[in-house]
């Protein structure tokens, strides 16, 4: 009697979690108070063990990199000269800009792209399996955040919010399997448009919609703006095109700008929707 | 030993493993302690704290670091579970035991994460999983039968022969 009772209890829990799997899958836009008290509680907690282990790491990092440290040197230099050419062509860049922004206001245009209310977070939580990419900040609802919101870094763009606490939230890596972006190549004439995806080995692999699309290894790309991340976030640079006899499509190959092996500060910028009629 | 002591366990295994155990991977590739703690705590203690530490340790997972709740509880629960049926028929001080419990087990985890995430389009290429798969197994068994050791001589006062 009681075994057949508890297999039937075990039948209806198993049948339960298979519900609740298929109600989660996707991320929730709003996640249950349990969920939420629970998280606040434990986040704190997770932030503090999460900056004591990265002040130790920051300490055992140097010596680390010690063998590198002329290679590095030598790159360093020619680097500093490249961008030293590069910010002379970009200062009179800026100054034709600044020129045309006054055109432009005396004309009347609204600028819509800017974006003001965003905010600092820390990485406190790292998945610890192997299969995906996801970590969790210490900002959640409570300082504006919503699901979907776009998970900026210095170097470039890291990830979406996926779920959304009080103070906490869980964010997708950009070189997730199941993160898209919509890319268009940073240069001032013919940016030509296209769509990325992450693969594991944390490079990202996409496709350009023009097939005739002239590109060069090295050029950076940037999010166009359709979809959901705002526009303008460095995405990354090509590293490689690959041949395709498929004509129907450009394949490239991206190294992502942030480097994710080592995130510890985020901003996030709130996700607003966009207003077409304007 | 007391269901208080084996959640806490739990807890604090899960904490250090999102936070400090991030820092050392091999080859981007994580020891999933969270089983190695599981697999020990059924064949050394019985299946009721096997059950208590999986149950504890899919709902810390899922709610926090998972894309999808539920899967991490159900692949620990039938972890324990299945090793909570052979429970007798196990010498639990050969080396052995753990040795191929872990492997089993390592295997299990990833295969039905696997068929969990096929109903939801999400998997992984295999080409990809597998030396990630390999590497865990391995990593996971070395630092499992040194863990389990030391569970042990903790209890029984005897070790691993």
């Amino acid at each position: 009697m009681e075994s057949r009772w508890r297999n039937r209890i075990v039948a209806v829990i198993f049948i339960l979690l298979l519900i609740i799997m298929g109600l989660s899958a996707g991320g929730r836009s709003r996640i249950t108070w349990v969920e939420n008290i629970f998280g606040s509680a434990l986040s704190p907690v997770e932030k503090g063990i999460a900056s004591f282990s990265n002040f130790v790491s920051e300490k055992i990092d140097p010596l680390r990199n010690v063998w590198n440290y002329s290679q590095l040197n030598y790159e360093l230099k020619e680097e500093n000269q490249a961008l030293k050419e590069e910010l002379v062509e970009l200062t009179l860049a800026l100054k034709e800009t600044d020129e045309l922004d006054h055109l432009s206001n005396q004309l009347n245009y609204i600028r819509d792209n800017d974006i003001s209310d965003y905010v600092t977070a820390n990485v406190i939580a790292k998945d610890p399996g192997n299969w995906y990419s996801m970590f969790t900040i210490d900002v959640g609802s409570d300082d504006g955040l919503t699901k979907n919101s776009t998970v900026i870094n210095g170097d470039g763009l890291v990830g979406l919010v996926y779920e959304v606490g009080y103070n906490w939230s869980k964010v997708i890596a950009l070189i997730d399997h199941k993160s898209s972006v919509a890319f268009e190549t940073l240069t001032v004439s013919d940016d030509y448009d296209g769509l990325i995806k992450g693969t594991i080995d944390f490079t990202l692999r996409g496709e350009f919609f023009d097939p005739q699309a002239d590109i060069q290894v090295g050029e950076m790309i940037i999010t166009s703006g359709l979809g959901i991340y705002p526009k303008g976030i460095i995405i990354g640079k090509i590293t490689e095109i690959v041949p395709n006899d498929n004509k129907l499509l450009k394949e490239i190959v991206v190294e992502p700008a942030v480097n994710f092996k080592k995130i510890n500060k985020v901003i996030v910028v709130p996700y607003e929707e966009i207003d077409y009629e304007k | 030993m007391k269901n208080r002591t084996v959640i806490v366990v739990m807890l604090i295994n899960f904490l250090l493993s999102v936070t400090i155990l991030q820092g050392i991977r091999i080859n981007g590739v994580l020891a999933n302690t969270t089983i190695i703690l599981v697999v020990s705590f059924a064949i050394i203690y019985g299946s009721r704290e096997g059950f208590v530490a999986a149950i504890t340790a899919g709902i810390l997972q899922d709610l926090f670091v998972s894309k999808i709740i539920g899967i991490n509880l159900i692949c620990y629960v039938v972890i324990a579970v299945a090793i909570g049926l052979f429970d007798e028929s196990l010498f639990k001080d050969n080396v052995l035991t753990p040795i191929v419990m872990f492997v089993l087990s390592t295997f299990s985890y990833h295969i039905i994460f696997y068929f969990f995430m096929f109903f939801f389009s999400d998997t992984l290429t295999i080409d990809y999983l597998i030396p990630v798969v390999l590497t865990e197994v391995v990593y996971n068994t070395v630092l499992g039968v040194i863990m389990y050791g030391v569970i042990l001589r903790r209890t029984h006062g005897y070790g691993l022969r």
